[in-house]
């Protein structure tokens, strides 16, 4: 009995998706070639009579060669690949996507953004109103990269990319992969900047790339070109961009919140020669302490590093000189950190954020000091403390001249 | 089921029962009587045989030519009867019967009969019978002698290491290969005889000790119900044996090879062996069985586990590949990774078809390969398996008829639905394939889940003889999950199914 009610409901299932008339059912369905994968967006501010925001987008599609050459079937390999550069305004980000759909060969599909540019322009004025959409729509998914472009916008970039060195979402997925290597910037995900945007206290950071002019002289006459750097972050207080942290200070920042992947130190021995440190490891914990009713903080930071490349002659695997390195380097480390900290309270931005690490340690009195944050921030007494080693010297302790068959 | 007719007395066990199948009633055991039965028939052979020729006692020696070996009646049954000074002397058929009884004709299956009936069962199952019409009595000897297969190979359920036998076509020869392995006096061959024309012999086996008598019972019950002419196909037997469900799935174990058969028995199952078909039965099936294969034991049991394993994954890859991938690529295109995304979506350029069309046709295309190659004689069928390869690789691929990543999907269902051990299993899977793919199409990845809760209730439903067919998966607290989706070493499956309510529920201390 049981089993003919189910081939009923089989039946009744059938008749009632494919057998439903004339009336076409929409079942929304598409093809997956009738989409264009979007890879990379960008967003920026225009102001063209009642426009405001202009988006462009990427993605990347292999045109098959022509049907006439078609004699070596095997294999998808004789398709070029080509990038697809769109864009388009409207008064508000979802209208500029819909002038989008209506003038695009192939329904548009966000599903498959992985980054998402955001002009200056747009970044000063207010964040929030070009990112959320993205924060709410449903095809977008919650880890895409967010990127600042400084100095310039969005469709700059992307058409420069687009032109010179073809699709920028492979650029941006290699620069990312390798971010770890100088560690000055770092990925920041679309639910990042949701959960900052959240923090009472914290400031947003956003990583910043610009394009950079490449001074070269191709023999064909060409002359430079232009290459998209990621550098630093840009900083935001509330939803407004507000600066930039770039280079040192920006690996001082990571240092902080303990991000740094590896990157290295330039240093001399006591004999004035360069000696070059990759960092292996590093770890640090912002620790806050409420002594008599007075808050401090202090940053720890430990980190590891190996001599990689030595210019001298001399062997400087001894104590006393490696012990010298060794307090060369926290002093670079400590004033990279100083650097990053005077200017986040010199801005009043809690980037690390402190903020965050005395609500967990001392959530009874946050309650009280927590409307304060931007009148104690600025003032607070932080406190900087480097460890370090140096672990070894890789394959061979010394240098090759000098020291003959000493190992 | 009971037949309200078919309640009758408690019958000897192995003597045949052909009540209600083969009567002739009010007719007395002489010859006469048995040469205008069966005299029509040019088969069969009826010859007087004078054992005193001055005393006129005779014999009437009735056998099927063709069916009997003559070597062994002449030497062993007629040489005796007329040298034997004994026989030769005798005054009158009470004494031959009397020294035959005794065992004077040195043969040994002989029975005596008193009923007509059973001695035309004999003779026509290959017996020899001697008639005595004046005591109304007649002997049978078992000299079947006809031409049978020898044991080969298994054809279907091949393995690596193990035995290579299997069954025949032969009842008494298949009995005989159990016995070989199973020694025990536990050992039971139950017999009874089905198909009012071809009257088929069909035997249940089971271990005394071990099988659930409720089990034998209820089979021994639905054999005899069963009321049909001929019982030439196996599938007959499983429709009778079987709860009436709409179900692809298969219910009962068909089995060719021997020790997989023995294995079961000794588990507790009962097994059927039909005379006339080179195979076995074994009752209740469990889904588990069909993802068992005999080498499972007979290797290294981490090995077996990794390939069970694999079969198991393989079971959801043939079940749900082709619905998945209409899933995600008419409606879910953000599960894909970018880079296959945009590969397929380069694959697709010029198909003028939309997915699902493209895979319920290939697969439809695949299903008329196989039934194709299935039935044509062997030669043609290597015809078919280039030209299958040809169309529905390659040709259509480029006719951009289908896209490559179609043909993949279709080849790896198709390889993966290969790698279960039991075909019909597989043949049940192959629908369920359709049914998925068809609820995909419509619903995306909502259909296949709709698709698969519909599958997991169905197979809930299906239990027989009492054990769930999903056992012991759905066996609660008593689950013995050492046996299943792992092989754990043999030392570790000290009990039986506990689902088969075992008299005897350890297997090994």
């Amino acid at each position: 009995m049981r089993e003919r009610m189910i081939f009923a409901m089989f039946i009744l299932l059938f008749v009632a998706i494919l057998l439903s008339g004339c009336h076409q059912v929409n079942l929304r369905r598409t093809d997956i070639n009738e989409i264009r994968l979007f890879n990379v967006i960008g967003i920026d501010k225009i102001s063209e009579g009642s426009d405001t925001v202009q988006i462009t987008a990427v993605s990347k599609e292999t045109v098959t060669g022509g049907g006439s050459s078609g004699s070596d079937q095997s294999g998808g390999s004789q398709g070029q690949q080509i990038t697809f550069i769109t864009s388009s305004k409207g008064r508000t980000l979802l209208e500029a996507m819909d002038y989008l759909y209506t003038i695009s060969d192939r329904t548009p599909f966000l599903g498959h953004v992985e980054y998402v540019l955001i002009g200056e322009e747009a970044a000063k004025e207010d964040i929030v109103e070009y990112l959320d959409l993205f924060f709410r729509y449903y095809d977008i998914r919650l880890n895409l990269i967010v990127m600042v472009v400084k100095e310039g916008t969005a469709e700059q970039v992307i058409r420069t990319i687009g032109k010179e060195e073809g699709f920028i979402g492979d650029k941006l997925k290699s620069i990312f992969k390798d971010k770890g290597d100088l560690s000055i910037s770092d990925e920041i995900l679309i639910i990042d900047v949701m959960e900052a945007l959240d923090n009472e206290c914290a400031s947003l950071l956003i990583p910043s790339i610009y394009l950079v002019e490449e001074k070269k002289q191709d023999p064909s006459g060409k002359q430079g070109g232009y290459k998209v750097k990621l550098d630093g972050y840009g900083v935001f207080k509330g939803t407004k961009l507000v600066g930039y942290i770039q280079g040192d200070t920006a690996r001082g920042l990571n240092w902080a919140k303990g991000k740094v992947e590896s990157g290295i130190f330039i240093l001399k021995d006591r004999y004035g020669n360069d000696v070059t440190l990759e960092i292996i490891n590093t770890d640090s914990k912002i620790k806050p302490e409420i002594n008599d009713g007075k808050l401090k903080v202090s940053i720890e930071i430990n980190l590891s590093s190996n001599i990689a490349e030595i210019r001298g002659e001399q062997d400087i695997w001894q104590r006393p000189i490696i012990d010298e390195l060794r307090w060369q380097q926290e002093s670079i480390v400590k004033g990279e950190v100083g650097k990053v900290l005077s200017l986040a309270q010199s801005k009043n931005t809690d980037i690390f954020p402190i903020c965050d690490a005395v609500w967990h340690k001392y959530p009874v009195q946050w309650e009280s000091i927590k409307k304060d944050w931007d009148d104690i921030f600025p003032g607070l007494d932080i406190q900087i403390k480097v460890k370090s080693i140096i672990n070894r010297t890789y394959d061979i302790r010394q240098p090759v001249r000098g020291n003959e068959g000493e190992e | 089921m009971q037949w309200p007719w078919k309640k009758k007395e408690a019958k000897p066990s192995i003597p045949l029962d052909q009540e209600g199948k083969l009567k002739i009633k009010g007719m007395e055991l002489t010859s006469k009587n048995i040469s205008g039965i069966l005299g029509v028939n040019k088969d069969v052979k009826f010859r007087d045989i004078y054992i005193n020729a001055y005393q006129g006692i005779k014999t009437t020696m009735v056998f099927i030519e063709g069916l009997v070996d003559d070597k062994s009646i002449s030497e062993y049954i007629l040489a005796p009867l007329v040298r034997n000074p004994q026989f030769r002397e005798t005054k009158n058929e009470r004494e031959i019967v009397q020294y035959i009884k005794q065992g004077n004709i040195y043969f040994a299956a002989q029975n005596m009969r008193t009923d007509i009936n059973d001695v035309i069962l004999d003779i026509l199952s290959g017996h020899m019978a001697l008639i005595f019409d004046g005591s109304r009595v007649a002997f049978t000897f078992s000299v079947q002698g006809f031409d049978k297969r020898s044991i080969t190979e298994p054809v279907d359920e091949n393995v690596m290491k193990g035995s290579k036998d299997s069954f025949v076509e032969t009842l008494r020869v298949n009995t005989a290969t159990i016995r070989r392995k199973i020694k025990s006096h536990n050992l039971i061959v139950d017999q009874t005889t089905i198909g009012k024309q071809t009257l088929t012999q069909v035997a249940i086996i089971y271990m005394d000790n071990i099988a659930n008598k409720h089990i034998i019972e209820e089979i021994k019950q639905r054999l005899d119900s069963i009321d049909i002419d001929g019982v030439l196909a196996i599938d007959i037997i499983i429709e009778y044996l079987t709860s009436p469900n709409i179900s692809a799935f298969p219910q009962t174990v068909y089995t060719e090879r021997p020790d997989k058969f023995c294995a079961n028995i000794v588990e507790g199952r009962v097994g059927l062996i039909i005379d006339g078909i080179a195979g076995s039965l074994i009752f209740p099936a469990t889904l588990l069985q069909f993802m068992q294969a005999p080498e499972d034991y007979a290797q290294n049991y981490i090995v077996s586990s990794i390939i069970r394993l694999l079969r198991y994954a393989m079971l959801f890859i043939t079940l749900y590949l082709p619905g998945f991938y209409i899933s995600v690529t008419t409606f879910h295109h953000e599960m894909i990774p970018t880079e296959l995304a945009l590969s397929i979506q380069n694959a697709k350029q010029g198909v003028p078809f939309p997915s699902p069309i493209e895979i319920i046709g290939m697969l439809i295309a695949f299903e008329i390969l196989l039934e194709a190659g299935l039935r044509l004689p062997k030669t043609i069928g290597q015809a078919v398996s280039i030209v299958g390869a040809l169309v529905v690789g390659q040709a259509a691929a480029a006719a951009k008829l289908v896209s490559p990543a179609v043909v993949m999907v279709i080849a790896v269902a198709a390889i993966a639905s290969f790698t279960m051990p039991n075909q019909d299993f597989s043949n049940a899977l192959r629908l369920w394939r359709f049914i998925n793919a068809l609820l995909c199409s419509a619903l995306g990845l909502f259909g296949l889940g709709i698709g698969g809760v519909i599958l997991i209730y169905h197979l809930c439903r299906i239990e027989n003889y009492g054990v769930p067919y999903l056992s012991p998966f759905v066996s609660g607290e008593n689950a013995q999950f050492q046996d299943t989706v792992l092989r754990l070493p043999i030392r570790l499956l000290k009990e039986r199914p506990y689902d088969l309510r075992t008299i005897n529920s350890k297997r090994q201390r």
